[in-house]
């Protein structure tokens, strides 16, 4: 069916066409009709016709035809534009209210996400949020990125205290009076100064 | 055609049924091959966005769509042209203003409806996706 549409289309086209193609007066087929045309007996109703012919009413009628053709598909594609716009409008509008006039979304971006991106790299120092990504005690993954405790300021301060209680649980045992431990001592301190003495004597 | 006889234009009368032949065939053929593509579905409420489904016949039925509302170079314009031409030329005659705002009344209100026609059918989204999802473009004869 395609093809007779075709052929169709193609003659809708060319059919009257003439030389030059733009004179609507210069058509082939026109001009083969009225070489052909019958004669009219009736001379009154033909003469008075002929001799109105006006090319300038010609013109005229053929600007005032296109202007009525451009009017008629202006006022078609207006309807069809103002149907299109009011579902589109149903739809967006609606859309639109449904988000609160995307008022949340907009105070998300300006505030809330700078906000929380700030906290996240402020968060790289913090213990609790390095602890809580490190042991996966939490359940917002944006918290901290991630950072072993020992390297944090909070770390370092850790495991200074760490090593200063070190020191002292093993230093308190001599203030104690713990005999095994004065022993232990004593012990290491013989054992070390004879180690001493036997070095230096030889 | 019958305007131009009426008015003694046996050419113009001519001239326009057969230029119309041409294009009217072509507009039903068009319209025929939009019914088969959809499976005798006939309401054009429930077509639009049929372009991408049935390129050829949009775009031959846009053709003729642009000659029967007289769009220039198409075949419509040179014999509605020679029509209109005729009827302006009876303007000062008694109630022959009459004839004059029957004939561009018509031009408006052809190029409305076809216009409407072929923008319902082919552009838009479809309105019944069931009629859109089956719809296919006509065979080659």
């Amino acid at each position: 069916m395609t093809f007779p549409l075709i052929i169709l289309a193609v003659f809708s086209i060319a059919v009257a066409w003439g030389t030059p193609i733009w004179n609507a007066h210069a058509s082939y087929l026109e001009h083969a009709l009225k070489r052909d045309a019958p004669l009219i007996r009736d001379m009154r109703v033909i003469i008075p016709l002929i001799e109105r012919e006006d090319h300038r009413d010609a013109d005229t009628a053929e600007w005032l035809g296109l202007g009525c053709a451009i009017l008629g598909i202006i006022i078609a594609l207006g309807q069809h534009l103002r149907n299109v716009l009011a579902v589109v409008s149903d739809v967006y509008l609606a859309q639109i209210l449904r988000q609160r006039l995307y008022f949340d979304t907009l105070y998300d971006w300006l505030f809330t996400k700078p906000t929380v991106e700030l906290s996240r790299a402020v968060g790289v120092f913090d213990k609790n949020g390095a602890r809580s990504v490190s042991e996966g005690e939490t359940s917002d993954p944006r918290s901290g990125f991630g950072l072993r405790p020992d390297y944090t300021l909070d770390g370092a301060f850790t495991g200074a205290g760490r090593l200063v209680a070190f020191a002292g649980k093993r230093l308190a045992p001599l203030q104690t009076g713990s005999l095994r431990g004065y022993i232990a001592v004593l012990g290491l301190t013989v054992v070390s100064s004879l180690a001493i003495l036997w070095v230096l004597s030889r | 055609m019958m305007l131009a006889l009426g008015l003694a234009d046996w050419t113009a009368g001519l001239f326009h049924l057969l230029t119309h032949a041409f294009f009217k065939a072509l507009l039903f053929l068009g319209a025929g091959s939009v019914i088969v593509a959809l499976h005798h579905e006939q309401d054009l409420l429930k077509m639009g966005g049929l372009r991408k489904k049935l390129p050829i016949t949009a775009f031959t039925m846009l053709i003729g769509v642009a000659a029967i509302i007289g769009v220039p170079f198409f075949s419509g314009w040179y014999s509605k042209d020679m029509i209109l031409a005729t009827v302006y030329t009876h303007f000062g005659e008694k109630h022959a203003w009459l004839f004059c705002i029957l004939a561009f009344g018509t031009v408006i209100l052809t190029a409305y409806y076809m216009t409407r026609l072929w923008l319902l059918a082919f552009i838009g989204m479809p309105r019944d996706q069931r009629v859109h999802e089956e719809a296919h473009e006509s065979p080659f004869v």
